[in-house]
């Protein structure tokens, strides 16, 4: 985001010549080819590309000289140039806006410490099988099936405990019994997490069949033992930073 | 209620060593566990085919994507999943819905990959799907009903999610992964079938302190990829489950990530109750092509040298196929099924690869075949009547260029770009092929102009089905592939056809509808190709039942 703002404008973004049939053609034939960009400008594994308002000469920039160290390749070298002026066309037709103006981005977000982001990592770190996001989410990654946890001021053993208190023994149609965290009970269905093991799993039953039987002897501590003191700490920095966004 | 006015007689043909032909019943993703997508069926033959008449038609509603499912059918009840995870469970005889569930994906969810979905596996009362958000859900077989879903792994976070059909193993549901393209660690899961509870995973690299981890340079071995998005196979007798480990990422710059880089690229044999690997055989050691092996393992008992052997055959994306013993791993033999091919000039004894042409950083190298495949992952079929392997192939080239490229969790991690591009000399084209599986000595050869992206199917009427990319679907002589009967089906064939038989009468159902990510690469040799027909509808044939 950042970089946007250095870049130089182009002295001209507007192509009145280029043919946007061409350039959508080319933009199916290139850039949502290798599961990038998706259809249309659409959701694909690269960035969303309509409607984004972006500056056009980022666009025009990014399209001609790639992004180094990204999936973005540089198609000046790739597409001769009037086809390359076709397919930004298209791009800046799907990114909506404005053809000839500098986008300036500037964000409120304050910094992170070295030692909060360090907790981001481990909240989720994959080389764990089980980690934080496992079962909590946060900025649009993880599974929200316990609750959010930005709070400003978690401690090492809430967060090696957990609150506790939610997780009952339960049990479908007289089977073996469970640790499970009720989600809801609708027109005779209920739907259960069972926190038997990670990932939890989500379970449904007709609500007559599952029974409860008091607090479960279910503990936060076993889901999270793969974590220091140490490591729970920076995890609570990084809590504390997503509190304040 | 109406077989007794049926008069066919399903004149079966005797049951193979390994019972892996299908009858009545299409009970798995390749038809058997040992992926013949052969049935034993014997109605329709070289001689009555061409009287083949469509007798229902069922539109899942859901064309993005297009249609690329192999059916189940169980009990006469037929199990097809569409795009977006939709299962729809018919009536075989009448293609009518008995029920159909609707896959809640969350709105927040923005698809990456695509929509489609390749299959689910159906047990005595559960039919299981992996998700495209990276769930695995079973659900009632009666009713359609949710039973348990697992969020396998947080699909924003991996660039990961289920493609593939899940296979069935006693009491667990076994599913692979997407994400070999992006960066990703992949895995191969079990799933208790009752609870949803995972039983096993298999980490396809390996983490520090585990044999394997040193092919990987650093912390390479993180963002690897190694995805699994195919679906495997099973020996009971040897209590094998085989699964195909697709390309290390990032896919074309390898300087990062020096080594073998185990087990990308690699066929792995892990017990079907541990999850433990038993042994594995690696085609591609540091792939820089994205030449996965990622497709069917083909599981036959054949004599070598005059010698019986339990054999497993696999075509690699590359365009060569590899067959090894399933029992050890050990390289038996292997051969090209494309004519343009020039990433390596072949095998040696052992199996390895010769001279290897490596795509080169920051300028175009020629290479083929192109990355969607000497073959794309719809898959081939063999006839124990014949014993040849009947597969696809595609002849095509690209310009590669490799770029350095950090990898980003989740995030598409490439390592450079590729064009599609025509071969030397000659135009692109396609092909379906019999062929001894282990020589690779071709009998016959049918060409087509388009890639051929739909699976095949062999039944013992001596007939092998597929269908092409502008929507025909056709029947060929299995012994000489002689064209004897084609229908249009009004769009493009990319899923997978089964026969199935129901009160005693034989059908042949194919998927119609065009679309996936292969489709749209091949526009760009074939312009035309853009404008062909997306749809999403299951098309079944039989014999009038006046025949007789």
């Amino acid at each position: 985001m950042r970089a946007i703002a250095l870049l130089l404008p182009f002295a001209s973004v507007a192509f009145p010549q280029a043919n946007l049939e061409t350039g959508a053609k080319l933009f199916r034939q290139t850039c949502t080819v290798g599961y990038c960009h998706g259809a249309n400008g659409g959701s694909g594994r690269a960035p969303v590309l309509a409607g984004r308002m972006l500056a056009a000469d980022y666009i025009a920039k990014v399209t001609r000289e790639g992004i180094a160290g990204t999936g973005m390749p540089a198609w000046k070298d790739r597409l001769p140039a009037n086809e390359l002026n076709d397919v930004i066309a298209y791009t800046l037709k799907l990114n909506g806006g404005s053809n000839d103006f500098s986008h300036s981005a500037s964000t409120g977000t304050p910094a992170m410490s070295a030692t909060a982001r360090h907790g981001k990592g481990l909240f989720f770190d994959a080389v764990r099988g089980t980690r934080c996001g496992t079962c909590h989410a946060a900025e649009s990654w993880g599974a929200a099936i316990g609750p959010n946890l930005a709070h400003s001021a978690l401690t090492i053993a809430l967060l090696r405990n957990g609150k506790g208190g939610q997780i009952q023994s339960a049990s479908i149609g007289g089977g073996p019994s469970f640790p499970a965290l009720l989600v809801d009970s609708k027109a005779g269905i209920a739907r259960v997490y069972d926190l038997t093991s990670a990932p939890p799993v989500l379970r449904t039953a007709v609500a007559r069949q599952l029974k409860f039987a008091g607090a479960s002897q279910w503990k936060h501590s076993d889901f999270v033992s793969s974590y220091s003191d140490s490591d729970l700490n920076a995890i609570a920095e990084y809590l504390k930073w997503l509190a304040y966004q | 209620m109406r077989a007794a006015r049926l008069a066919f007689a399903l004149a079966l043909a005797p049951a193979g060593f390994t019972q892996q032909e299908t009858r009545a019943d299409w009970p798995h993703y390749g038809g058997q566990y040992g992926a013949w997508r052969y049935s034993a069926l014997n109605q329709v033959t070289t001689d009555n085919v061409k009287r083949l008449v469509p007798v229902w038609a069922f539109q899942t509603g859901d064309s993005d994507g297009g249609l690329q499912a192999t059916p189940i059918v169980r009990d006469g009840v037929l199990y097809l999943s569409s795009s977006h995870n939709h299962i729809f469970a018919i009536n075989g005889a009448t293609g009518e819905q008995i029920w159909r569930y609707t896959y809640a994906l969350p709105k927040s969810f923005t698809t990456f990959y695509g929509a489609w979905n390749r299959g689910v596996a159906v047990g005595a009362d559960t039919v299981f799907i992996g998700t495209i958000d990276n769930h695995m859900v079973a659900v009632d077989r009666k009713t359609g009903r949710e039973i348990w879903n697992v969020n396998v792994e947080d699909a924003n976070q991996c660039g990961c999610n289920i493609t593939g059909a899940p296979l069935l193993v006693k009491d667990k549901v076994v599913a692979g992964v997407t994400g070999g393209d992006s960066a990703h660690r992949g895995y191969v899961t079990a799933f208790d079938v009752k609870t949803g509870r995972v039983a096993w995973r298999f980490w396809t690299i390996p983490a520090p302190g585990e044999p394997g981890n040193d092919t990987w340079s650093g912390d390479s071995w993180k963002y690897g990829g190694g995805s699994s998005w195919m679906t495997g196979s099973y020996d009971a007798e040897l209590n094998l489950v085989y699964w195909s480990i697709g390309n290390p990422a990032a896919d074309f710059y390898g300087d990062a990530r020096k080594g073998r880089n185990l087990y990308t690229d690699s066929v792995v044999a892990l017990d079907a109750d541990t999850g433990k690997l038993k042994w594995y055989h690696q085609q591609i050691p540091h792939d820089v092509w994205d030449f996965d092996t990622a497709y069917e393992n083909i599981l036959l008992d054949l004599p070598v040298n005059g010698k019986p052997r339990k054999l497993l055959l696999n075509v690699n994306k590359g365009g060569l196929v590899f067959v090894v013993d399933r029992a050890t791993g050990e390289f038996v033999s292997g051969y090209p099924i494309v004519k343009h091919i020039n990433w390596t000039t072949g095998l040696s004894e052992k199996g390895e690869l010769l001279n290897r042409n490596e795509p080169k950083e920051g300028v175009p190298s020629f290479i083929c075949p192109a990355i969607g495949g000497g073959r794309s992952w719809n898959q081939a079929a063999y006839s124990p009547l014949t014993k040849q392997l009947y597969t696809t192939a595609i002849e095509w080239c690209q310009e590669v260029v490799v770029a350095k490229e950090s990898p980003s969790e989740g995030k598409t991690f490439f390592g450079g770009s590729f064009e599609a591009r025509h071969p030397k000399g000659e135009s692109a084209y396609s092909h379906l092929d019999a062929v001894d599986p282990i020589t690779g000595k071709q009998l016959w050869s049918y060409k087509s102009k388009y890639p051929l992206l739909a699976s095949v199917l062999a039944t013992a009427g001596n007939l092998v089905f597929t269908g092409d990319p502008e929507g025909n679907f056709f029947a060929l002589d299995a012994k000489t592939g002689a064209k004897l009967w084609s229908f249009q089906t009004g769009s493009g064939h990319r899923g997978s056809s089964i026969a199935y038989s129901v009160n005693g009468r034989q059908y042949i159902a194919t998927p119609s509808g065009w679309g996936s990510a292969v489709a749209g690469l091949i526009s760009q040799l074939w312009p035309e190709a853009a404008e062909f027909r997306n749809g999403s509808t299951l098309m079944v044939f039989a014999l009038p039942e006046a025949a007789k």
